[in-house]
């Protein structure tokens, strides 16, 4: 086919056949850059072809760019999928270059269609460009390509068809894995893809690629590499994806595939292999528990742990939750022979005759979690007491450059003289020797601080290793592995008990053949249970409610569908996170019976034309950016009684008087230590008699949330509004502060907070306060501002006082006593027997 | 599939799902353990074509899209009523009936169990926006053309 073959083949039906016969020639263009040109089209063909074309005249952006890119053809040549287009380049057609980029300029679909460039894909990865209304293929040829900027040819590179064929018959499920590395989680899927794979059309996809990719293909209809399921999902050319019934996340990591199938309505169960202690950041677990359907545990002391997030998100652990093992537990060992032939091997690696000497297998990444420290350690004092067992580590991450781990680690082997002829301690990196490493060794040691179910415990005890580890530590604490052969378990960190343990170990025995432990059908027993705890759903929550804000979704406005699914499928499965309407959140409190949600209520925030009451203000601004806005916005800061501004060093102070000066508002600026973020500077008013008992205060900061929208703004206002009114109007809430009944008012926030981090301090407060402290805090001032009779500042100030060892910055996100004390108010109100207002304004927007 | 408004309505005989539809903190007469689908409306009361969409998506999400007659009823139907609605649902596998109310809304409709078992069924709901701003006659009309084999459909206009 010629050039212009394939131009009209591709056109064909489309109004660009009529409006372009030739892809040489773009009227719009030509006309733009020849102002010698007719402007009517037709006129303006005639005069490029009557003078223009013999002028070389540009007359389409190909030939409009080609005279300032030199390797225009070049760069685009490097685009082509259309084998047809790739022929003729590869023949010097001098055309096929200009018939390509004219081709992909017309956007979707024709550009998908002959090339790894998709505008639409384009702009989706690159925002910025959309709002910048740029035109994405011009843009991409000039500059994205030099700048390396994601095109369709990444997610296309992460595609990969399957070995398996899709079967219309077939149910078709997704399998989500984090990654598809050789290690612990992605080889557990590999035996849930193989399982899955007999009876379903399996879609695999994976956040990160890695050398199991082909493994999971094997099984697999198709695999989707990417490490953003939501951008990438809709532009996959999938037979398959339509067709998704179900899910499994096989780990908490693979979250992010969880927005997709929130949005298309696709359940999921999550395998939950992990303690919720390190899935960092925190919002992996609570949303994980929000909107899994279905959550899969290995071991009942995980289950365990956990039981914190679901205290935050109101999971129901007895109803949607499915127990299974991951594998069985078998006690085996190995044959002489075999055992003779590892031990032969394990003394070349390590460069020491191993002969009948006890020796103590370790593995794991070289890291502080694994406790490669304590392995090192405990090789010392098998040591010193004169045994000559050998203690072996296996795994990588040994890393003397590593600041947080690997530079101590590597001081305490030296030191303990590690990997030397003579020693009893070495450390091998990850290699093809693993099995000799377990047929040779005796015993296998876990020192681990926090480890699920570590399958290299399975696979010792296959070859006959007895297994020393800490209470508290595993998975392995179930009642399941209660008087299992092999299992030792000395107190948690307990050194001295682990040696003793491990130098107890009789010598490996020998038998005829090695156990091999079954793996049960997970698969097939998670799909059973979700289908069932899907068809056991009585109630069902149907709309988005009062407060339109997101969990996982965005604040755009195209997330409102997204958003309102979030929202439902909380509340249809009655957990927690925000609340359907106020309403709501007043029958919480009618119905949560206790001293101090009795003496909390939500009232409608109307404004107010009231004058401004006798109220002083205190203002922390560790950051000063926003504060001449605001002391010129917002009425109520300019009519205080008196503005108190805090911070924490002089240099801001001379800034905030200047800014105050400038804003005409009378300011009395203090210098405080930087501790305690906002709420410490304020409680110190009180122990510094700068404000008293009988005063009413409201304290607000200049801190932003950047969290719930972009940078904070929307939320600051949220607050600002709620508390002070804005330019013109005061704040109900400035008067209900002075009403003598009421000792805290704080706006209505939409989200369901709970005690969070913060519960585990609540121990040390509870006995100190004259009321119980509820189970669930319902409402409080969430970002701490808010108005507070004096009484309750002091009161709160007593529960710790001013020499309580705060802590110092930086601080942690969540679980400090700063935490626990904005948690803490309307219980201190209700102690100094007074009420705590919430005031709703829906119509104030939160994020 | 019944799908009802009436709290009370607690003995209804009816095949498939029965689904009962309120307001946020609406009393519920169901006794404990019931078979009862409750669905909480949070936005507001909803219209009849709104509410079968909600319905719809939700219990086939949930895999309980039973192939049953669908019965829309707001308020509780007397036996002998229900039996003849039952009969009629019985015999005409792609019977679609609508009542108007008499403000001219959608109000009680019968849905055949051959309809609801149409792989189309959930998406011809799903694909109504904004229902209740709709001729529910006209809508009835488009369910019939789309979802009733056309001799079917030409039966039920011929029957008396």
């Amino acid at each position: 086919m010629t050039p212009d073959d394939i131009w009209k083949a591709r056109t064909a039906g489309s109004d660009i056949a009529g409006m372009r016969g030739d892809f040489r020639f773009d009227a719009e263009v030509y006309t733009r850059l020849n102002r010698e040109a007719p402007r009517p089209p037709d006129e303006a063909e005639q005069h490029w072809c009557a003078t223009g074309r013999d002028r070389r005249r540009p007359a389409n952006e190909y030939g409009r760019l080609r005279a300032a890119i030199p390797d225009l053809d070049r760069r685009i040549a490097g685009l082509v999928t259309d084998p047809q287009i790739r022929a003729l380049i590869a023949a010097g057609e001098p055309d096929a270059c200009e018939l390509l980029f004219e081709l992909i300029l017309l956007g979707h679909p024709h550009d998908a269609a002959v090339s790894d460039f998709s505008a639409t894909y384009y702009l989706t990865c690159h925002p910025a460009l959309r709002d910048a209304g740029v035109q994405p293929f011009l843009h991409y040829i000039q500059h994205g390509i030099r700048e390396n900027r994601r095109t369709l040819r990444a997610l296309r590179q992460g595609y990969q068809e399957g070995g398996r064929e899709f079967r219309p018959s077939r149910e078709t499920c997704l399998l989500a894995v984090h990654d598809l590395s050789r290690t612990g989680a992605p080889l557990l899927g590999l035996e849930l893809a193989r399982e899955a794979a007999k009876r379903h059309n399996l879609v695999v996809t994976a956040l990160a690629d890695g050398p199991l990719r082909e493994a999971y293909a094997e099984h697999a209809v198709e695999v989707l590499v990417t490490d953003d399921p939501l951008r990438d999902f809709p532009f996959y050319e999938s037979e398959a994806l339509p067709e998704l019934r179900f899910a499994v996340l096989n780990s908490v990591e693979a979250l992010p595939v969880s927005q997709v199938l929130l949005r298309s309505g696709i359940p999921w169960a999550t395998r939950v292999n992990e303690y919720p202690d390190y899935m960092l950041p925190a919002h992996k677990p609570l949303f994980t528990a929000l909107f899994s359907d279905l959550l899969v545990f290995p071991a009942t002391p995980l289950l365990d742990a956990w039981s914190g997030v679901f205290a935050e998100t109101g999971f129901d652990a007895a109803r949607d939750v499915l127990m299974l093992p991951q594998r069985s537990y078998v006690f085996g060992g190995v044959t002489a022979e075999a055992q003779e032939a590892a031990r032969a091997r394990l003394s070349r690696l390590i460069g020491t005759e191993v002969g009948s000497r006890r020796v103590v297998l370790g593995s794991g990444v070289a890291h502080w979690r694994k406790g490669a420290d304590l392995f090192a350690l405990t090789a010392q004092a098998a040591r010193a007491r004169g045994d000559d067992t050998l203690f072996v580590w296996v795994g990588d991450g040994r890393n003397p450059e590593d600041f947080h781990s690997g530079v101590w680690l590597e001081r305490h082997l030296v030191e303990a003289g590690a990997d030397r002829a003579g020693a009893n301690l070495f450390f091998l990196p990850t290699g093809p020797y693993y099995d000799d490493l377990r047929t040779a060794a005796d015993a296998f040691y876990l020192p681990a601080r926090l480890d699920p179910l570590p399958n290299v415990v399975f696979e010792a005890a296959e070859t006959g290793c007895h297994t020393v580890l800490f209470r508290g530590a595993t998975g392995f604490d179930d009642p399941r592995y209660d008087g299992a052969e092999g299992l030792s378990f000395v107190p948690y960190g307990d050194i001295a008990g682990a040696c003793d343990a491990l130098l107890s170990v009789p010598p490996k025995r020998a038998t005829a053949q090695p156990a091999r432990a079954s793996f049960p059908r997970l698969f097939d027993a998670i799909a059973a249970a979700l289908d069932a705890r899907l068809a056991d759903q009585r109630d069902f929550v149907v709309g988005g409610g009062a407060f339109d804000v997101p969990v996982m979704a965005s604040t755009r406005s195209g997330d409102h569908a997204a958003r309102i699914a979030e929202r439902e499928k909380i509340w249809t499965y009655g957990r927690k996170f925000i609340w359907q309407s106020a309403d709501q959140a007043r029958a919480a409190l009618a119905a949560a019976g206790n001293a101090v949600h009795a003496r909390c209520e939500i009232r409608t925030h109307v404004p107010t034309d009231a004058g401004m009451p006798e109220i002083n203000l205190h203002m922390h601004a560790h950051y000063t950016r926003d504060l001449g806005g605001d002391l010129l916005y917002y009425r109520a800061l300019r009519e205080a009684r008196r503005l108190v501004v805090t911070t924490d060093t002089e240099a801001k102070k001379d800034e905030i008087l200047h800014i105050a000066s400038e804003a005409g508002v009378s300011v009395d600026c203090r210098v405080m230590p930087n501790v305690g973020r906002d709420v410490l500077p304020f409680l110190r008013l009180f122990a510094e008699g700068i404000a008293s008992k009988d005063e009413t205060w409201c304290h607000v900061h200049q801190k932003r949330s950047p969290g719930v929208s972009q940078d904070g703004l929307v939320w600051k206002r949220f607050q600002m509004v709620g508390l002070l009114g804005d330019d013109t109007r005061l704040s109900p809430a400035l008067g209900l502060a002075m009403q003598p009944e009421v000792g805290l008012v704080a706006p209505f926030d939409p989200f369901r907070v709970g005690w969070s981090g913060a519960r585990r301090l609540l121990h040390r407060v509870a006995p100190a306060l004259g009321v119980e402290l509820p189970r669930e805090p319902l409402v409080f001032p969430v970002g701490n501002m808010f108005h507070v009779r004096g009484s309750v500042a002091l009161r709160m100030l007593g529960l710790f006082g001013m020499d309580h060892p705060w802590p110092n910055e930086p601080l942690p996100h969540d679980g400090t006593v700063f935490h626990l004390i904005e948690r803490l108010w309307p219980a201190v109100a209700a102690d100094c027997g007074l009420r705590s207002v919430f005031l709703d304004k829906p119509d104030q927007p939160r994020s | 599939m019944l799908i009802t408004r009436d709290p009370d309505w607690t003995d209804a005989d009816w095949p498939g799902p029965r689904c009962l539809v309120l307001p946020p903190e609406a009393p519920d007469a169901r006794p404990p353990g019931s078979d009862w689908r409750r669905f909480t409306l949070v936005d507001g009361p909803g219209g009849a074509l709104s509410v079968i969409r909600d319905v719809a998506a939700r219990l086939a999400r949930f895999r309980q899209l039973a192939p049953t007659p669908l019965l829309h009823a707001p308020e509780r139907i007397a036996e002998p009523e229900l039996a003849a609605l039952r009969d009629r649902a019985g015999a005409e596998p792609f019977a679609a009936d609508l009542a108007l109310t008499p403000g001219g809304r959608a109000g009680r409709f019968l849905l055949g169990a051959e309809i609801v078992a149409n792989p189309l069924f959930v998406a011809f709901f799903a694909n109504l926006r904004r229902p209740e701003s709709l001729d529910p006659e006209a809508v009835f009309d488009q369910l019939r053309f789309h979802l009733v084999p056309q001799e079917d459909a030409a039966d039920e206009e011929a029957r008396p």
